[in-house]
């Protein structure tokens, strides 16, 4: 691997270095993904341009509208933040299963997302929660819904020249709860074979909203819209409910075969984890319970 | 192009000039002769590289030294006091929880993260937090037994 290093001072310069070398430039965050690609061979850039010290784009923070979760805030400060609590505890929750301690130190919420790997495990948790990406360029800020963030295997909609800045997470009706779960081979350090998760919230003693986004088994993470509407037809969350709607779930997939699991055992498993998130949801909420 | 940087290593303060693709590792390794953090798979999966970067456990593989300017780092060298070894590190030895070691340093010092976090951790919180660390020798168990012994005696020692 060759490059220079760069290391703007604000996000305007690292936006007009990036515009003024789109191509050749790659963005360098916690880097444990960007320093792999970079060492086997499989990305190459001729500048690495590291945003890891920008301000404005660190740390969780309450906002008018929910919380802004900044691009390089950290898994592992995410796993232990005292606002992911409640309805925006899966975000937590999810963050504290991806790979180890060591990795979690250094690797960014930003980084997972952008890297678009179809099982991150930052994203079936950001998009249970209808999560905003806020996007930046030189000339312009925008916001698009972290679902038509990715495009598919490694790819986005980010152009070059732009960065994503972080996260927009709504306020959560008091009565919410998500759940990730993810399936590995391992149950620490490796990518997921399925990662599911699971939200609901009710009011009034009636099902008000109902979230599944999977990763793993499409090329990218994805809700699975058909079987959340199913739910919201039938308006319960009983198991037989659930279960139909984890079937739905699993045939909304498209997994492939690869070294960590055959594809016919993610569908089946897309059912099996989905039955169990949703399981877990209607116990927290006391579902069916008076 | 060259950069000069500055690290705190081990309480003592160096200052380096690093080309970009240098990473951490290479540099405590190669241009500092401390050569306790071991380079196992190159890729952030093994943990042998970790060290503590600002009281945290990292693993120096993945790291770019020029990124990480000004940064506090300690390595298994960084652990003896007046020429003894620490609390943590006599445990290993006398738990048998060392067998080639090339998995140790590593070992001691995601153990010491966690340890300062959280002195009396249960067995799940020790097998999580070590999660990141292969030992192909010894079968994890006197491990998870010396971490706990090492727990032990560090209250003693203050
Ligand atoms: S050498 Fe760094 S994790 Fe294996
Ligand atoms: S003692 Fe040999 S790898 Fe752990």
């Amino acid at each position: 691997m060759q490059f220079e290093y760069f290391r703007p001072q604000s996000m305007n310069e690292a936006l007009r270095f990036l515009a003024d070398h789109k191509k050749e430039a790659m963005i360098l965050a916690g880097g444990t993904d960007v320093i792999n690609g970079l060492r086997t061979g499989k990305q190459a850039a001729k500048y690495l341009v590291d945003i890891g010290h920008l301000a404005d784009m660190k740390g969780i923070h309450p906002a008018d509208d929910g919380l802004f979760i900044g691009a390089l805030a950290k898994v592992r400060d995410i796993e232990r933040s005292p606002l992911l609590v409640d309805g925006w505890r899966v975000i937590a929750q999810a963050a504290g299963t991806l790979a180890s301690a060591q990795i979690r130190n250094l690797a960014t919420i930003g980084g997972n997302i952008c890297n678009a790997s179809p099982s991150a495990d930052m994203a079936p948790a950001l998009l249970v929660l209808d999560s905003m990406a806020e996007i930046a360029g030189i000339e312009e800020r925008h916001r698009v819904p972290l679902d038509q963030f990715f495009k598919g295997p490694g790819k986005t909609i980010l152009a070059p020249g732009q960065i994503l800045i972080g996260f927009h997470v709504g306020r959560q009706l008091p009565n919410t709860a998500g759940y990730y779960i993810k399936r590995g081979v391992r149950r620490a350090m490796d990518c997921a074979i399925v990662g599911v998760a699971a939200l609901a919230s009710t009011s009034d003693g009636h099902l008000s909203k109902v979230r599944i986004a999977l990763g793993a088994v499409a090329p990218t993470p994805f809700r699975a819209y058909k079987a959340e509407q199913f739910i919201l037809e039938q308006g319960d969350l009983d198991q037989t409910t659930i279960s139909k709607a984890a079937r739905i779930a699993s045939e909304a997939c498209r997994p492939i075969d690869d070294v960590r699991s055959r594809a016919w055992y993610r569908r089946r498993m897309v059912e099996v984890e989905t039955n169990r998130a949703l399981g877990w949801v209607a116990k927290e909420l006391k579902w069916g319970e008076g | 192009m060259k950069h000069a940087i500055e690290l705190t290593i081990n309480g003592k303060c160096y200052q380096i000039e690093v080309e970009p693709e240098e990473r951490l590792l290479d540099v405590l390794r190669d241009r500092l002769g401390l050569i306790g953090a071991k380079e196992g798979c190159s890729t952030g999966d093994c943990g042998a590289c970790t060290v503590l970067m600002n009281g945290q456990a990292v693993t120096s593989c993945m790291i770019l030294a020029v990124a990480v300017d000004g940064a506090d780092i300690t390595t298994i060298e960084g652990l003896e006091k007046d020429g003894e070894i620490h609390p943590l590190q006599k445990a290993f030895i006398e738990e048998g929880a060392v067998q080639c070691g090339y998995c140790t340093p590593g070992m001691i010092l995601s153990a010491l993260a966690l340890l300062k976090e959280n002195p009396e951790p249960s067995d799940d919180e020790i097998r999580r937090a070590l999660a990141g660390n292969l030992c192909r020798c010894t079968g994890y168990t006197r491990i998870i037994a010396a971490v706990k012994a090492g727990a032990e005696r560090m209250k003693n020692h203050g």
